[in-house]
């Protein structure tokens, strides 16, 4: 608004004088109003369809297809290197294209470097600011999950074989050679410096470094991530896994077995569980305070527990799933950090009721045909308090109230064919009668 | 003010305001776009090592910051930590649904052996009450179901449902064996469990609202020692780190017969030592009424507490005691149920050694509180129930080690002794015993799982009982004498959820005595197999089957006794 606009706007107020002047500036406002609304909403919508909708990252697709635009570049095409200067990546460095005062960019986009900063943008910077020196920040190229955009065509295999590394460049090597230490002794992604040493050399007639498409041929590969649940942050160090507690080096194929078969970049997943199972369920070759059970040696937010299935190698349960566990583990079930539900499916979770989940649907191994025609009563008579575990007391008068197979007839039975089953086992008829309200019907009191 | 005035005020004011509104709105229109990127990208990988969970976290708050404070016309991207009253994706789904279903299939056969019975009668001969002839087989359907969710629509709200059931598709029920299913009231389908739950009620986490927990509907307690309840009913409790106070009532679950189960009321107190003084001890003490139901039904009175205690790095303590009043209006009927306590001390890794002992009173539950007493006879003339033995005053003393041997191998030796005051006074079903174990476990290789275990149990029958002029129901000489049971399995597992195939066995030679007969070394024995196989990682098929071959001395009219079932598990 302008100061004349101001002025007469406050004079108004101030005296209540309005004259022509007002009328005026109302139209004007609004004209002004509705002009700059206008130019802001033509020129969002044409940002808006300049770029793609997807602008927090910048789109390679679009950059490497058949478009036109693209392959007729300078009437050669675009190459990477128009983007990526080639010294940089040599050095290894990240090679961010742009900047150069945004080249080579705005050879094609130079209409959008000449209006406010908008969504086009976004696909380099996290934020812009004209006024403010260092705000105008680069975003790094995110990744997406596992999901490689352009991804290499690199083979572990083939730089791990020995022989063929020989008969390449004359020597082989081992996995220090690209992946390098950090400060803290874990092995960091190698970067295209990495590359340069055999791919500028030796190796330079297999696949150099200045033709990117020979390596970076593939497009949106899902890299398998190996891992079916993490529920808090996992914490690894490859600086603490260089011996085992007894001394003997660990090698990177004793966690990574698959590496070495491993031709594509999609196959490179991170080791299961069960990998680590076998040395940290180990006492010779890990000591107690990181043995697998002990949940937070790797989540830190979890409380100590059973360890999950997926941990374990082969069919092996739990450590302490001992024999002397599969028998008495009411405590441990009942307690308030239980982890049964990590392997028994049907559980819920709530430790007030693990022992009626799993034992309304799993029977003991011992609850067999013979332990219910024949055995359970001789069982009962040493431990009511395991048949009470899971059974009330109308669950077994449910079957004694029937009468059994040996009853029938029961006329027989009742005149004189109980005789025999009472002599060899009179225990057996007092599980159901007792002498008060059947025998003494008939019998004396003494035999 | 003239009028002309007020209309020239007012017109000014008009103005104002729409000049005010256009320069506003001209000046968000020139303003520069929210360049914030609504969700910020993940750091470019440059080492393989992995965060710790602190920097996960600050990432993920960073991650929702910038999204918070987005404009109102922005919407928050959807983060995984966000709460979804109805899950949609499929982890999710998975981690707030269980879900469990067996159905199946299953065949009991008992041949006749043609033999007679101990009673002199041949069952194929005969016919029982209702006119039915021996079935020597039956078939019918059966499986259970479970569902169970977590926070679903409310955060804190979970359900449970359990039931089970078994429909007969054919035979009879004049069999070899009895079927829970046929008593009088029972019905094929067994709902076990079904509650809802609110686990806090909102506010602070860990504040008041936060700690207080409900539940409604059909649901098991389970008491300090060794006491469960089964009741339809609610329960509240106020569960703090520190301590959990809960209260609990309702009607007893009688799946079998309904007349009138009773209703129970009672309440419990949990404490943690660890939380309130730092000291790892805890002490649970409950309290529970039973009226028993029915006119004259005994109403029973527990109040139970245990306690535990790490009281060296590798010493466990454990006491457990019992009052009880179990309603009999007998001088004794109030006191101490039982006593006990355990020990549990562990060698390094591989040895844990436990000792146990228990006293128990007279006045002591026969089995459980609806059993309170030794008889239980449901329906006398009609219907006969269960007629378990007097409790007696007793120790039972015990110990159990369990050794790791190799990597790949344990062992376990156990050992009890029932130690009965007045021997004299007791029956069948309290006689002194003592039994040893022992018993083992191997891995062979990563897949084969063997179990092997051998049990000895001798007990302390009372010649006396057994002469000539003994009280006709004395039954101190009556029983088992000795027991000699050999059991094993073993397990091959081809792979988590892939196929598992088990065969296992059994043989048990008992020497029994009574009043009247002696008979030494009779035995009978079994075998057993049960296959799994997963198509999927949700499904397992699988058969089971048994043949158990009974004592030919007790249960000479019949053969085999063969159980076969086919069952498909699908479990989420």
């Amino acid at each position: 608004m302008s100061t004349k606009s101001r002025r007469v706007l406050s004079d108004g107020l101030r005296g209540g004088r309005v004259g022509l002047g007002l009328p005026i500036v109302f139209v004007l406002a609004f004209v002004l109003t509705a002009a700059c609304s206008g130019r802001s909403r033509s020129s969002t919508k044409a940002s808006a369809e300049a770029v793609a909708a997807d602008s927090n990252r910048f789109p390679h697709e679009l950059h490497t297809g058949d478009d036109k635009r693209i392959t007729g570049y300078k009437g050669r095409g675009l190459e990477c290197k128009d983007c990526h200067p080639q010294e940089d990546v040599r050095k290894g460095l990240a090679p961010f294209p742009g900047g150069n005062d945004h080249a080579p960019c705005d050879d094609c986009h130079k209409a959008e470097f000449y209006k406010p900063p908008g969504a086009f943008c976004k696909n380099c910077h996290v934020s812009v600011s004209l006024t403010v020196e260092g705000e105008t920040k680069m975003q790094a190229f995110p990744s997406r999950g596992s999901k490689k955009v352009l991804a290499s065509n690199f083979s572990h295999r083939a730089h791990l074989d020995k022989d063929g590394m020989e008969a390449a460049v004359g020597f082989h090597i081992g996995c220090d050679d690209c992946h390098s230490r950090d400060a803290k002794g874990d092995p960091v992604l190698p970067r295209h410096d990495a590359c340069v040493r055999c791919h500028e050399g030796k190796a330079k007639k297999i696949m150099s470094m200045s033709d990117c498409a020979s390596c970076h041929a593939q497009t949106n590969v899902d890299i398998a991530q190996g891992r079916i649940m993490i529920t808090e942050g996992l914490i690894f160090s490859h600086g603490d896994h260089v011996q085992d507690r007894a001394g003997a080096s660990i090698g990177c194929d004793s966690c990574h077995e698959d590496v070495a078969n491993s031709s594509e970049i999609k196959d490179v997943s991170i080791p299961q569980m069960q990998e680590c199972a076998k040395c940290h369920q180990d006492p010779k070759r890990t000591p107690e305070r990181v043995r697998i059970a002990q949940c937070k040696v790797c989540h830190e937010g979890m409380i100590d527990g059973n360890t999950p299935r997926t941990h374990l190698t082969g069919s092996t349960l739990p450590e302490n799933h001992n024999l002397e566990f599969r028998g008495n583990h009411a405590e441990q079930a009942a307690d308030k950090n239980a982890n049964c539900k990590y392997c028994h499916e049907n559980l819920s979770g709530n430790s007030r009721d693990s022992c009626f989940q799993c034992h309304e649907v799993m029977r003991p191994r011992d609850h067999q045909l013979g332990w219910r025609n024949e055995n359970h009563g001789r069982e009962a008579s040493v431990d009511r308090d395991r048949c009470a575990t899971c059974h009330q007391a109308d669950y077994c008068t449910a079957c004694h109230s029937i009468p059994p197979r040996s009853h029938q007839p029961l006329g027989e039975f009742r005149l004189g064919g109980h005789a025999e089953p009472a002599r060899f086992g009179l225990s057996s008829c007092l599980a159901c009668h007792t002498y008060e309200d059947t025998c003494s019907r008939c019998h004396r009191g003494v035999r | 003010m003239s009028r002309l005035g007020k209309i020239r005020s007012a017109f000014a004011g008009a103005i104002a305001g729409a000049v005010v509104l256009g320069g506003a709105s001209a000046a968000l229109a020139e303003s520069p776009m929210d360049l914030r990127v609504k969700t910020l990208p993940q750091r470019e990988l440059s080492t393989l090592n992995m965060r710790s969970a602190a920097a996960q976290e600050a990432s993920v708050a960073k991650k929702e910051a910038p999204a918070r404070a987005a404009s109102s016309k922005s919407k928050a991207p959807t983060s995984r930590l966000e709460y979804k009253a109805i899950p949609t994706e499929y982890r999710d789904i998975k981690e707030r649904v269980v879900f469990k279903t067996n159905v199946g299939y299953g065949l009991d056969v008992s041949q006749l052996s043609g033999n007679v019975a101990q009673t002199g009668v041949a069952p194929g001969d005969v016919r029982d009450a209702q006119g039915n002839a021996y079935a020597d087989s039956r078939n019918y359907l059966l499986g259970d179901a479970i569902i169970g969710t977590r926070g679903i629509l409310m955060p804190s709200l979970n359900s449970y449902f359990l039931s089970r059931f078994q429909l007969d598709s054919g035979g009879g029920q004049f069999t070899a064996m009895n079927y829970v299913y046929d008593s009088g009231e029972s019905q094929p389908l067994l709902i076990r469990a079904g509650y809802a739950e609110l686990e806090g009620l909102g506010g602070e986490k860990g504040g008041v609202l936060d700690s207080i927990y409900l539940r409604a509907g059909r649901q098991y307690r389970y008491g300090a020692n060794r006491f469960v309840a089964n009741f339809d009913g609610i329960t509240a409790a106020y569960d703090h780190r520190m301590a959990e106070v809960s209260a609990f009532f309702g009607q007893r679950v009688s799946l079998f017969f309904n007349d009138d189960p009773g209703l129970l009321a009672g309440a419990g107190v949990k404490l943690r030592g660890e939380e309130i003084f730092g000291y790892p001890a805890d002490l649970n003490v409950d309290f529970m009424r039973y009226d028993g139901g029915g006119d004259d039904a005994a109403a029973p009175l527990f109040i139970e507490a245990n306690s535990r205690a790490r009281v060296a790095e590798n010493t466990r303590l454990y006491f457990r005691g019992r009052f009880i009043d179990n309603g009999s209006g007998a001088d004794n009927a109030s006191g101490l149920g039982r006593l006990g306590g355990q020990v549990r001390q562990s060698f390094g890794d591989d040895l844990i050694v436990i000792a146990d002992v228990q006293k128990n009173f007279a006045r002591e539950l026969a089995f459980d509180y609806v059993g309170s007493s030794p008889i239980d006879v449901v329906n006398v003339g009609e219907q006969l129930g269960l007629a378990i033995g007097t409790p007696q005053n007793s120790t039972l003393v015990g110990a159990r080690a369990n050794y790791q041997l190799t990597r790949n191998f344990e062992g376990y030796a156990f050992y009890r002794n029932r130690l009965v005051k007045n021997a004299e006074e007791s029956d069948a079903f309290s006689r002194p015993f003592q039994e040893f174990g022992l018993a083992g476990s191997a891995l062979i290789g990563s897949r084969l799982t063997t179990t092997g275990q051998y049990k000895f149990r001798v007990h302390d029958l009372d010649a006396a009982g057994n002469a000539e002029g003994s009280a006709f129901d004395d039954t101190t000489g009556t029983g088992t004498k000795q027991l000699h049971e050999l059991s094993g399995e073993a397990r091959y597992n081809f792979g988590k959820k892939k196929a598992s195939a088990a065969f296992g066995g059994y043989v048990r030679v008992l020497d029994i005595e009574s009043p009247y007969a002696v008979l030494d070394n009779d035995g009978r024995g079994g075998v057993r197999f049960d296959v799994g196989y997963w198509p999927t990682s949700l499904i397992r098929l699988r058969t089971t089957g048994e043949v158990a071959q009974p004592s030919q001395s007790i249960s000479a009219d019949i053969d085999a006794m063969v159980s076969l079932r086919v069952l498909m598990e699908a479990s989420f």
